[in-house]
């Protein structure tokens, strides 16, 4: 097939869009706009994008190594045994929280700024912890039981939050990006000729666990391509494969005990809703998964959809029930981001282009919010944002 | 503002390319106007607009995907799905699949290239790299597809 016939073929794949609205002057912004009809979230997105330019720049598997930092055991609080603590009351216990700030126009390197500490759910005060230290690029998760901070991002973390996993690229890990921005400007024909060759001579990913008691580190499964860790529940772990020279994405549950590996089909995604036969049925039934959390025990995908002008939020249990979390006409538009369950029920983060508040949500209690203050600002410059997610159970 | 008028559509060519979706291609182009639009007094005199934002298109785009909050803040106007119902043919359906499972950089590229027609060196200029890097990306993108496309894709 030559090039021009793959671009017939790719136009048909892809479609015409629709007539757009957006693409007459007329919807652009007046000078007057109301800065509040900037995009909700665009600033947090800079602040994670920045974070991500970086995965962008490189390709997905500085992820890996971003994740990869192994513990060292004498730069942590020393772990505190065991126990099984009282389910706490979420109205008088402590968060764990991380902080993102971030500020910078489209086309500039957003500045950001990321710190972790604690909201005393009772009067809504943050106090940064010194102690939050994750490495560039990620963020960190407090585990209760340990008492200190892990330099891996929730779905990374066991669930018993006593081991993590990280990934090693292979043949070498080539993305350092801190040490090669100093070294190699971004554009730079030394940095693309740097990331041109990493990607050329990228063989796999090696998924490693580390136990967080005593760093050490053990090699889990090897895979030739890339990697990315979609659940961890029990002692199964789904990741998702992508072959390093190109092929089918495959799906695969490994035991976090014996690094046994299962292929498993490829099921659409845990983000796919479960229909009921009307929705089946129903022109136009739209819904959006909106992100995930593990909440008593298993990974669920929470859900967002409009029945009858109704705001429906929702998660989906693995018999695919569904548990409601809000139903109304009430406007919940900057709530229910960052989920994070623990005992006492589900937390969601908060954005200062919305509510700079935390969300309690549990079946008896139903919904709680809770105004934050003591907030650090976000970095000087334009689109200056801030946000809060919830980062470990509440202690 | 009416400096871009010229390009929106191609944007939202592109958008639609990468997101797969009218209603959200049209949000990510409006929310790049937006960002645009106060970024103009950065924009160098004499600089080429299309790329430029085309790019903040792009990364508008990749925004999106990355962070499926974004799309909680919305109303009631959530995307549909589209219907591949009207395509029968079976290798356009294959392709459709695969683009499908793409990272959503490598639809850029894709789109960039045989959508909107781009040479390497303008591709460059969107991507922020080199134009050799564009062609390398571009065969990279390929090489993903290639697997679900029996006949070699012309280089």
């Amino acid at each position: 097939m030559n090039e021009q016939s793959f671009r017939e073929l790719y136009r048909q794949a892809v479609g015409e869009p629709p007539p757009s609205h957006a693409v007459g002057p007329q919807r652009l912004p007046a000078a007057d706009a109301n800065p509040h009809r900037v995009p909700r979230l665009a600033v947090l997105a800079a602040g994670m994008l920045a974070i991500l330019v970086v995965a962008a720049l490189v390709g997905p598997r500085a992820w890996g190594h971003l994740n990869a930092a192994p513990v060292t055991p004498g730069s942590v609080a020393s772990p505190v045994p065991a126990a099984t603590p009282a389910t706490p009351d979420f109205k008088a216990c402590k968060l764990p929280v991380t902080v993102l700030g971030s500020s910078g126009g489209p086309g500039q390197a957003a500045i950001t700024t990321t710190e972790g500490g604690f909201v005393d759910s009772r009067t809504g005060m943050y106090t940064r912890d010194p102690a939050y230290a994750p490495n560039p690029g990620t963020l960190a998760e407090y585990s209760a039981s340990l008492r200190r901070w892990l330099p891996a991002s929730h779905t990374m973390v066991a669930p018993d939050q006593r081991s993590y996993l990280s990934k090693k690229l292979l043949p070498y890990d080539p993305y350092e990006p801190e040490r090669m921005r100093a070294v190699m400007p971004k554009g730079s024909p030394a940095y693309i000729a740097y990331q041109e060759k990493s990607l050329n001579d990228f063989q796999g990913t090696e998924l490693h666990l580390v136990d967080v008691a005593t760093g050490k580190d053990r090699l889990l499964w090897t895979f030739p391509g890339f990697i990315g860790v979609q659940s961890w529940d029990g002692n199964e772990i789904v990741v998702e494969a992508s072959p390093a020279r190109g092929g089918e994405q495959t799906n695969w549950l490994i035991n976090s005990a014996t690094g046994e590996a299962q292929s498993q089909p490829l099921t659409g995604g845990r983000e796919r809703l479960v229909l009921a036969p009307d929705e089946v049925t129903q022109k136009g039934f739209s819904y959006q998964s909106t992100g995930s959390f593990r909440y008593e025990g298993r990974t669920h995908m929470l859900f967002i959809t409009h029945p009858g002008g109704q705001l429906w939020i929702f998660y989906q249990t693995r018999d695919g029930g569904r548990v409601t979390i809000y139903r109304g006409t009430g406007s919940v538009p900057y709530g229910f981001v960052w989920p994070f369950g623990d005992r006492t029920g589900i937390w969601f983060g908060g954005r200062s282009d919305g509510s700079l508040s935390l969300t309690h949500w549990d079946a008896g209690s139903g919904l709680t919010s809770i105004a934050l203050s003591g907030l650090p600002q976000p970095p000087q410059g334009d689109n200056r944002h801030l946000e809060v997610a919830p980062a470990g159970p509440c202690i | 503002m009416e400096l871009l008028a010229p390009v929106l559509g191609q944007a939202h060519r592109l958008a639609f390319a990468m997101l797969g979706n009218g209603a959200e291609a049209e949000d990510a182009v409006q929310e790049a106007s937006l960002k645009a639009w106060k970024a103009f007094p950065r924009l160098r005199q004499g600089s080429d607009i299309r790329p430029w934002f085309f790019t903040i298109t792009a990364n508008e785009c990749r925004q999106r995907r990355r962070n499926r909050w974004w799309r909680v803040d919305k109303g009631g106007d959530l995307p549909e799905v589209q219907s591949p119902d009207l395509v029968t043919d079976a290798a356009v359906l294959d392709l459709r699949q695969s683009l499908q499972r793409l990272p959503i950089d490598m639809k850029a590229v894709l789109a960039l290239r045989y959508y909107l027609d781009m040479t390497f060196v303008d591709m460059a200029r969107v991507l922020e790299c080199s134009p050799q890097a564009a062609k390398s990306r571009t065969h990279r993108a390929l090489a993903r597809l290639r697997t679900d496309i029996p006949e070699d894709l012309g280089q």
